[in-house]
């Protein structure tokens, strides 16, 4: 589910139920992004892959990108949560249920054991216990209201 | 305390009859406010350029006098029951003042309510009346605040409270506000009161005028 004003470019795979926002970025001109089932874009976030070597961007299931959030990272995994405004630098490898916090920064080429939690202005962390809520309801709740406001793009277009 | 004299090109902004003044998006983009059946704005208020309030996915109520500064989102905040997903709508007061870049999630922002630039107010927070919010805070969801709390901080916290006549001068701010956003006639970029915000607008209308 993909909104007509939300801008895509390059080659991008988007698997079933991925719900794109309005306004969303996602620029795949050098080399390809793959996203998997039930992922969130919000509005002004930017997800870019900028790989000098087109190495393909993976991005698993289930993962929330908020507000104006910019990733770069070189994978991703399932359930995740990335906040407003986060920051995910070049090269960073991102395992399963992590929650980056508001505006906070994963340094270039780290890589995120699963369930870290980043939180605060100082870009603490720690390992959480569980994970992040899951983002199938909202998922579910989006696909339905979305439709009746935007102009979507059909699927296999 | 006097503002400054703001001026705009007349045609860059809608007026309503109930005073709103809401910027019109630049040529060739769409506007980022969605669903404006959703969206009551009370009179007075005035809603800068590339604003984006996503009243899609539910309502927002806006009181009489609300200065929302260019390139804040405002969207509402999702909350999970047990019967599934809400949205929580956005209620904001009377006499609010929003600043630039802000991202506002929350469920309720009170009047007389001061939100400094590069805000974000975290899903369904509640800021009360009086509130104000330090530059760069960073307010978690489901946040509470009292009134008269002064805020600031990522994850925020209240390091102080604001005076008790908040309310007086929120209400003078942004009624000089209101009453100094002047409409010019025509794109003049000799006025020496033209703000460098405006200035762009000035040039960006000539150049369409051409």
């Amino acid at each position: 589910m993909v909104a007509k004003s939300a801008r895509l470019s390059g080659k991008i795979s988007l698997g079933e139920g991925t719900v794109v926002h309005p306004f969303a970025v996602i620029r795949a001109d050098r080399a390809p992004i793959h996203l998997g089932h039930n992922n969130i874009v919000e509005e002004g976030a930017l997800i870019e892959n900028v790989d000098p070597s087109g190495e393909p961007m993976r991005i698993g299931n289930e993962n929330v990108f908020e507000v104006q959030c910019v990733v770069r990272a070189k994978s991703i995994g399932n359930n995740n949560s990335i906040q407003v405004q986060a920051d995910l630098k070049q090269g960073a490898q991102i395992a399963n249920g992590c929650s980056i916090g508001p505006r906070c920064v994963v340094p270039e080429d780290d890589v995120l054991p699963d369930r870290t939690v980043i939180y605060g202005g100082d870009n603490k962390r720690r390992i959480a216990h569980e994970n992040p809520p899951s983002s199938l309801d909202d998922c579910e709740t989006l696909r339905k209201i979305l439709p009746t406001y935007h102009k979507m793009h059909q699927p296999n277009a | 305390m006097d503002l400054p004299v703001i001026r705009y090109v007349k045609g860059t902004y809608v007026e309503t009859p109930t005073g709103n003044k809401v910027a019109k998006p630049d040529p060739g983009q769409d506007s980022k406010i969605c669903g404006t059946q959703n969206i009551v704005l009370n009179g007075k208020c005035i809603i800068h350029k590339e604003v984006a309030m996503r009243g899609d996915m539910a309502n927002i109520r806006c009181g009489r006098f609300c200065i929302i500064g260019s390139r804040t989102t405002i969207r509402p905040g999702n909350k999970k029951f047990s019967k599934g997903v809400t949205l929580m709508p956005v209620h904001i007061g009377d006499h609010v003042y929003i600043e630039e870049n802000c991202v506002i999630a929350a469920a309720q922002i009170g009047s007389y309510v001061h939100i400094r630039k590069n805000c974000v107010i975290g899903k369904s927070a509640v800021l009360k009346d009086c509130c104000q919010v330090e530059p760069d805070s960073v307010v978690p969801a489901d946040a509470v605040y009292p009134p008269f709390s002064l805020i600031a901080g990522n994850p925020a916290k209240v390091i102080g409270h604001t005076p008790e006549c908040t309310a007086d001068l929120m209400v003078e701010a942004t009624r000089d506000y209101y009453d100094n956003f002047i409409a010019t006639a025509v794109a003049d970029s000799s006025n020496s009161s033209l703000t460098a915000d405006d200035s762009h607008a000035a040039e960006r209308s000539t150049v369409t005028a051409k």
